[in-house]
C-alpha cells in the first residue's frame, strides 16, 4: 500500500513537472497600489493591473534576447530570468489614461532594488522615478528626491543615446544620461548600487516598451547601434 | 555665387551638426492608433503555479528506537485570476492545494499540519476572493473572504506556505490559516488595518458549534517597511474556536492579544532580518502565553539563506509538560528565489531541538527539504 502511495505521489509529481507552466505568479507589485497609485497622480479615480510575461509573448524568447542586448549585459538568472512575471499598472481619470506605473527588480550589492518608474502614456517620457524595496546601505541617499528627480523627462532614447556618447563622445552636452551622477553622501560601499538602480532605470523603459507603446523607440537603439560601429571603424 | 556659397555653408553646418549629434532627425516610431480600454479576456491575469514539497526528517531518540525516518511528500498547485473593468481591477480569486503524503510522522514544528493528519491527506491552503476598493478612497476598504491565514500578527504578510521556519499561529490558535470574512485597508497616513470575522475551525476546518472570533490586526503602513525596513503591529482576537491540540473538547472561548516587530537591516552582505512576536490570552480559564524570535540572512545574489529561531508556547493545563520550546536553525541554498515568490527552487537542511515539549522534551531532529514553485 505504501509502496503503489508513494508511486501514485511521484507520478503526480512527475506530471506536474513535465506539464507546461501555463503561466506566472505575482511578479514586481506595488506593496499598496491604490495609495501608491494617488500619491503618484491625485486625480486618480481608478486604476488597473495587467501581469505581463514575457513568455506569453508570440515570440518570448526572442524578446527576452532582445532585452539582454539592450539592457547591455547579462541578465541575472535568479533576479531576471525568462518566466519572471510583470505587473503594468494603468491609471486612469473617467476614461482619461493619465499614465502608466511600472516596476523592474534588478540586483544591487546589498540585495534586491525594486526600481518603479510612472510613465506619461503619450510621451513614454518618466514622470517620476521611485524605489519600492532598497536593500542597500545607500538606501537613505538613494532615496533622497536629488538623487531620484534627475530621472524624471528622461526617456528610453535617451539610454540609447547614451550609448553612443559613452564610448565615443563623452561629455557630449546632448548625452543626458551621462550627467546623471550618483547622490551627494551615498557611501563608496554602496556605488553599484547606484549603478544596478540606473541599469534598472533602463530595463524598466525597455520592458515598458515592449510591453506598452509598441517598441515606438527602437529607432534610437538601430541609430546608437550603427553610429558606435561607424565610429570604430572610421580612422 | 552667394547661393552657392550660402548651400555650401548650410550643408557643412549640417554635416558637422550630424557629426556632433548622430541621432538628430531620428524619431521614435509613430504610435498605433490608440485602441479603447478593454475588459480583460479569461486568459488574460490568469495565473497557474505549482509545488513540490519533500520532506524528510528524523529525531535523534525517535531514530535510534524506530530506526524510521519521517517522510513527508506532496505536489500542489495555485490558481489565480483577477478582473477587471476597461479601467478598473475590481477583484481576484486565489485557490492554492496539496495532496500530502506522511509517513511516521514526528511532531515538528515544520510540519504542524501533520500532528494527527491521515497518511493521505488532501489540504486546502488558500481559497478566498477578493474584492478591491469597495468603499471611501482608493486603498480604504477592501475585502477577502475565504480561508486564507489569520490577520494576527506577522502572519498575514509573511508567505510561510513552503519554509521549515513558521511563525507563531500555528501555536496560538492551532492553525495559522481559516476561514474568514476580513476587511483592510488603510486606517490613516500611517496604518493599515486588518479586521475580520473568523470560523476559529482549526487545523481540521470544523464546524462543532463555535461561535467564531472577531480578529483584527493595525500595523505600521508599507511605507514604513520599504523606507526604514520597518514592520510593527497590535492584534486581538476574541471569541470562540475549536482546536484538537489545546486538550478541551468542543467550543474553546478565547482572546488573544498579541504585538510583532520585524525590522531589515540592509548592509553590503546581505539583508539581515530580525523578528519577533509576543501574545498573552486565555483559553477557558487557562491562560496562555507565546513568544518568537528569529533571525534570518540572505545572500545579495539570494542563493544562500540562513535562519535561526526560538519560539516557546506556555498554556496553563493539566499533564507534566504544558509548554512547548524549540531553537531551529535552517540553511538554504537557492535556485529559483525570485522577489515576489513567483518562483522558487531549493534544497534546506534543517536542526529543530525540543527543549519542552508535550510530547517529551530533548529531542532533536535533522531535516532534509527539496522545495519548488513555479
Amino acid at each position: 500500500m505504501k509502496r503503489s502511495a508513494t508511486w501514485a505521489l511521484g507520478w503526480l509529481a512527475g506530471w506536474l513537472a513535465l506539464a507546461p507552466a501555463a503561466s506566472a505568479a505575482i511578479g514586481c507589485t506595488l506593496a499598496n497600489p491604490a495609495r501608491d497609485l494617488k500619491a503618484l497622480y491625485p486625480d486618480l479615480t481608478s486604476y488597473r493591473e495587467d501581469v505581463k510575461e514575457l513568455a506569453k509573448l508570440p515570440d518570448g524568447r526572442a524578446a527576452y534576447e532582445a532585452l539582454r542586448a539592450r539592457v547591455g549585459g547579462d541578465l541575472d538568472p535568479v533576479y531576471e530570468a525568462y518566466d519572471v512575471p510583470y505587473t503594468l499598472y494603468s491609471v486612469f481619470r473617467g476614461e482619461e489614461k493619465l499614465g502608466y506605473v511600472h516596476g523592474v527588480n534588478v540586483p544591487g550589492r546589498g540585495g534586491v532594488i525594486q526600481v518603479f518608474l510612472a510613465v506619461d502614456p503619450e510621451t513614454a517620457a518618466i514622470g517620476r522615478m521611485f524605489y519600492q524595496r532598497l536593500e542597500s546601505p545607500g538606501g537613505a541617499a538613494l532615496r533622497s528626491p536629488a538623487a531620484t528627480a534627475p530621472f524624471a523627462g528622461l526617456s528610453l532614447a535617451d539610454f540609447y543615446k547614451h550609448d553612443y556618447f559613452a564610448a565615443a563622445d563623452p561629455g557630449n552636452e546632448a548625452d543626458r544620461v551621462g550627467q546623471l551622477a550618483p547622490p551627494a553622501g551615498l557611501p563608496e560601499a554602496a556605488r553599484p548600487d547606484w549603478d544596478a538602480a540606473r541599469r534598472g532605470v533602463r530595463k524598466n523603459l525597455i520592458l515598458l516598451d515592449l510591453f506598452a507603446f509598441d517598441r515606438r523607440h527602437e529607432p534610437f537603439f538601430e541609430r546608437a547601434q550603427a553610429a558606435q560601429k561607424e565610429k570604430e571603424t572610421t580612422p | 555665387m552667394n547661393l552657392v556659397r550660402t548651400s555650401l555653408i548650410l550643408l557643412a553646418t549640417s554635416a558637422a551638426a550630424l557629426a556632433a549629434d548622430p541621432f538628430a532627425g531620428v524619431e521614435p516610431r509613430a504610435a498605433a492608433p490608440p485602441v479603447p480600454a478593454a475588459a480583460g479576456g479569461w486568459a488574460d491575469n490568469l495565473l497557474f503555479r505549482k509545488e513540490i514539497y519533500l520532506l524528510w526528517a528524523a529525531g535523534d531518540d525517535d531514530f535510534e528506537e524506530t530506526d524510521r525516518a519521517y517522510s513527508r511528500l506532496s505536489a500542489g498547485f495555485e490558481i489565480q485570476k483577477k478582473f477587471s473593468t476597461a479601467t478598473k481591477t475590481v477583484a481576484s480569486v486565489d485557490y492554492q492545494g496539496r495532496l500530502v503524503y506522511r509517513d511516521h510522522v514526528l511532531a515538528t514544528a515544520a510540519d504542524a499540519m501533520g500532528m494527527d493528519a491521515e497518511q493521505w491527506t488532501y489540504e486546502t491552503h488558500n481559497a478566498y476572493a477578493e474584492f478591491y476598493n469597495l468603499l471611501g478612497d482608493p486603498g480604504r476598504f477592501n475585502l477577502r473572504a475565504g480561508r486564507y491565514y489569520l490577520p494576527f500578527g506577522l502572519n498575514s504578510q509573511t508567505d510561510t506556505h513552503g519554509t521549515l521556519l513558521q511563525l507563531s499561529n500555528d501555536r496560538l490558535f492551532g492553525a495559522d490559516r481559516d476561514w474568514q470574512v476580513t476587511a483592510y485597508g488603510n486606517a490613516s497616513e500611517h496604518l493599515d488595518y486588518l479586521a475580520g470575522y473568523v470560523f476559529g475551525a482549526g487545523p481540521d476546518q470544523k464546524l462543532d458549534g463555535q461561535a467564531g472570533m472577531a480578529v483584527g490586526r493595525i500595523g505600521l503602513n508599507s511605507d514604513y517597511l520599504y523606507a526604514r525596513g520597518l514592520e510593527a503591529s497590535v492584534s486581538g482576537a476574541f471569541g470562540e474556536r475549536v482546536d484538537p491540540h489545546a486538550g478541551i473538547d468542543g467550543p474553546i472561548r478565547t482572546w488573544r492579544l498579541g504585538a510583532d516587530l520585524r525590522k531589515r537591516i540592509d548592509t553590503d552582505i546581505g539583508p539581515f532580518t530580525l523578528t519577533g512576536e509576543a501574545a498573552a490570552g486565555e483559553d477557558e480559564e487557562a491562560t496562555v502565553w507565546s513568544g518568537l524570535a528569529q533571525a534570518d540572512w540572505l545572500l545579495p545574489s539570494r542563493r544562500w539563506g540562513l535562519a535561526a529561531q526560538y519560539s516557546i508556547l506556555d498554556r496553563e493545563a493539566p499533564g507534566p509538560n504544558p509548554t512547548d520550546e524549540r531553537t531551529s536553525v535552517v540553511a538554504t541554498r537557492y535556485f529559483r528565489n525570485d522577489v515576489g515568490n513567483a518562483a522558487l527552487h531549493w534544497i534546506a537542511l534543517g536542526l529543530e531541538r525540543q527543549l519542552q515539549a508535550p510530547e517529551g522534551a530533548g529531542e532533536t531532529v535533522a531535516m532534509v527539504q527539496y522545495y519548488r514553485y513555479w
